[in-house]
């Protein structure tokens, strides 16, 4: 009580520095943006307490926006999701209930190139993905120079039990000229009580180089544990309706899964291994026409330790906008692993159509399946079979939407699994 | 070097709020609507209506090929004020928020056309897929909180 007590200023002070921006925001704002996704599921597991427990979970998601109709100035974005345990089944009883994804106030400057936002945000600079309650902020020097920079308390560290005093922070700074090239140098830092328990620089390089071509890559250096992490190297070669993606791609184990005493399970066993991947690969897309397109992959995983592996596969889509959307695909890929436990082929095949609307009662029809074969059968199956089937219908304007979807899996964990899920999406567009 | 620490932050926000008056904006805040543009539904290929470059700007590396959805991520890292011309958080979140407890396929079961990860039994193939190259469930389940989905078996 006392603790509250003395606390009780430095809250008030906080939710005041708080509330009032994002209140502000609201009024300032021209157009909010609010849409809501009710998901409720069904299906049967085998729990602790009971086999062939129906779990019926319901969820809630989210997601608010504000905007400016004018370029530029200060906005609100945020998304949360809740779920609870309609049968009270226990299944999720070892799991978070919810979580805020992310609630962040963005300032843009209508004139220059500046931008902030403050709150609970992911980064995705220098080859991170990091998301954090603090502050990102972004702007430019001439033509010639761009910088990045952020700080905050590490969100993903929040679940660690007992876990408190960690901080993050980082930046890229980047040298480019036009569109000819880039180099960017890019920091991280995560502090423990401030002792230093990850830290890793990097680079990132651009260049357009002849007939079009574009060469892209990247390295990240473990300054904790003072080795590369990563090298990624690729290009992308044009040649008429054809793309053309060489690629190599190098990670040690050691400096890549090792980050520190965060090193989370599974990954922390590979984080002490002496081992060493590399991935060299080939894709290609090829657009045959405003309809059909087409690609293709080839990978081979080399090992320090182990032996190589070899993935291919093929793929073909094909859409049309004629009276709404409707999109088809299939895939067939191939894996041979290093060992015969390692093999599968996944044949994948996808429907998706909006075009039935007015014929059917519902706007929309899509269905997947997907079918692996192993070499090795895992818990005396051999083959995976999942298929899905979505129905979607649209009310007042595509401002609400339904959704009912069922599937069926006949896979080495689950026999004869049938689920069922109800989407309810709501999308308010509000002018103030 | 602990204050220095401490102040590093605060000096490169300072030096960043200063420069932020010094550059006029090049790159439009957000792309005119599918609407205003005549650009449809379909993932959009920038060089449709775009050189595939000029002096600036580099357009044709953003075209959304069948394997763009697998092949973004340098893009991404490197020009996410590009991706957010078109892409709210919320689209991106989709994929890479982490702690959403509903994978991608199953938050929006009717968007087939989309490459989502972890599609279909990704419970049986993961056994494979994280023994060939366990960096691909690294990059997004490689802290405490986004591993909760692995830590319920891997203990």
């Amino acid at each position: 009580m006392l603790n509250i007590i003395r606390l009780l200023p430095l809250l008030l002070c906080f939710c005041t520095l708080l509330v009032i921006p994002v209140m502000s925001t609201f009024s300032y704002a021209d157009s909010l943006h609010f849409r809501s996704d009710t998901v409720l599921r069904y299906f049967e597991r085998d729990t602790v307490q009971k086999t062939g427990q129906q779990v019926t979970p319901a969820y809630q998601y989210f997601t608010l926006d504000t905007s400016k109709d004018e370029p530029g100035g200060l906005t609100f974005h945020g998304q949360g999701w809740g779920r609870i345990d309609l049968n009270d089944s226990k299944y999720y009883s070892d799991q978070t209930d919810g979580d805020l994804n992310y609630a962040y106030l963005e300032y843009s400057a209508p004139e220059t190139i500046f931008k902030a936002r403050f709150g609970r945000l992911s980064v995705y600079d220098g080859g991170g993905n990091e998301s954090l309650d603090g502050l990102w902020l972004s702007t430019a020097l001439g033509q010639y120079v761009s910088l990045s920079s952020y700080a905050g308390l590490p969100v993903g560290l929040s679940t660690s039990a007992g876990r408190d005093g960690d901080s993050i922070f980082g930046g890229r700074i980047a040298f480019h000229k036009g569109s000819d090239y880039e180099l960017g140098v890019f920091y991280k830092s995560l502090d423990n009580n401030s002792k230093t328990q990850e830290q890793s620089l990097g680079f990132d390089l651009f260049a357009n180089l002849p007939m079009n071509s574009r060469f892209y890559g990247s390295s990240t250096r473990n300054m904790e544990t003072d080795g590369w992490s990563q090298h990624l190297y690729e290009l992308r070669i044009p040649i008429d309706n054809f793309t053309v993606r060489p690629y190599i791609e190098s990670i040690n184990y050691n400096d890549f899964f090792n980050t520190g005493t965060t090193t989370p399970n599974p990954f922390r066993l590979l984080s002490t291994s002496d081992e060493s991947l590399t991935t060299a690969g080939l894709d290609a897309t090829w657009k045959y026409s405003t309809d059909w397109a087409f690609g293709g992959k080839i990978k081979q995983y080399s090992y320090d330790q182990n032996d190589a592996s070899q993935y291919a596969s093929l793929l073909a889509t094909w859409s049309n906008e004629d009276n709404g959307l409707a999109q088809a695909g299939g895939e067939i890929g191939y894996l041979k692993g290093d060992a015969a436990n390692n093999d599968y082929v996944l044949l994948r095949l996808y429907g998706y159509t909006e075009q039935l609307s007015g014929s059917l009662w519902f706007d929309i029809i899509s269905a997947d399946l997907v079918y692996a074969i192993y070499d090795q059968d895992i818990f005396g199956e051999s083959t995976s079979l999942f298929s899905s089937l979505s129905l979607g219908k649209n009310f007042f304007d595509d401002s609400l939407k339904l959704t009912l979807s069922g599937d069926y899996s006949q896979t080495p964990y689950f026999d004869k699994d049938l689920r069922a899920l109800i989407k309810i999406s709501y999308l308010f567009d509000f002018n103030m | 070097m602990v204050r220095l620490k401490a102040i590093l932050p605060i000096c490169i926000i300072c030096f960043i709020i200063i420069l932020s008056a010094c550059t006029e904006r090049q790159l439009m805040l957000a792309h005119p609507s599918a609407e205003e543009s005549g650009m449809g539904k379909r993932p959009p290929i920038c060089v449709d209506c775009h050189d595939a470059r000029n002096d600036q700007f580099d357009w044709a590396q953003f075209n959304h090929t069948p394997l763009f959805a697998d092949n973004h991520r340098q893009l991404a890292q490197r020009n996410a004020n590009v991706c957010a011309m078109c892409h709210q958080t919320s689209f991106c979140q989709n994929c890479h928020a982490g702690g959403t407890e509903l994978k991608p396929s199953l938050l929006n079961p009717a968007d087939s056309f989309r490459r989502t990860p972890h599609r279909g039994d990704y419970l049986t193939r993961h056994r494979i897929d994280g023994r060939v190259d366990p960096s691909s469930c690294f990059r997004c389940h490689g802290n405490p909180k986004t591993s909760t989905t692995c830590s319920r078996c891997h203990r």
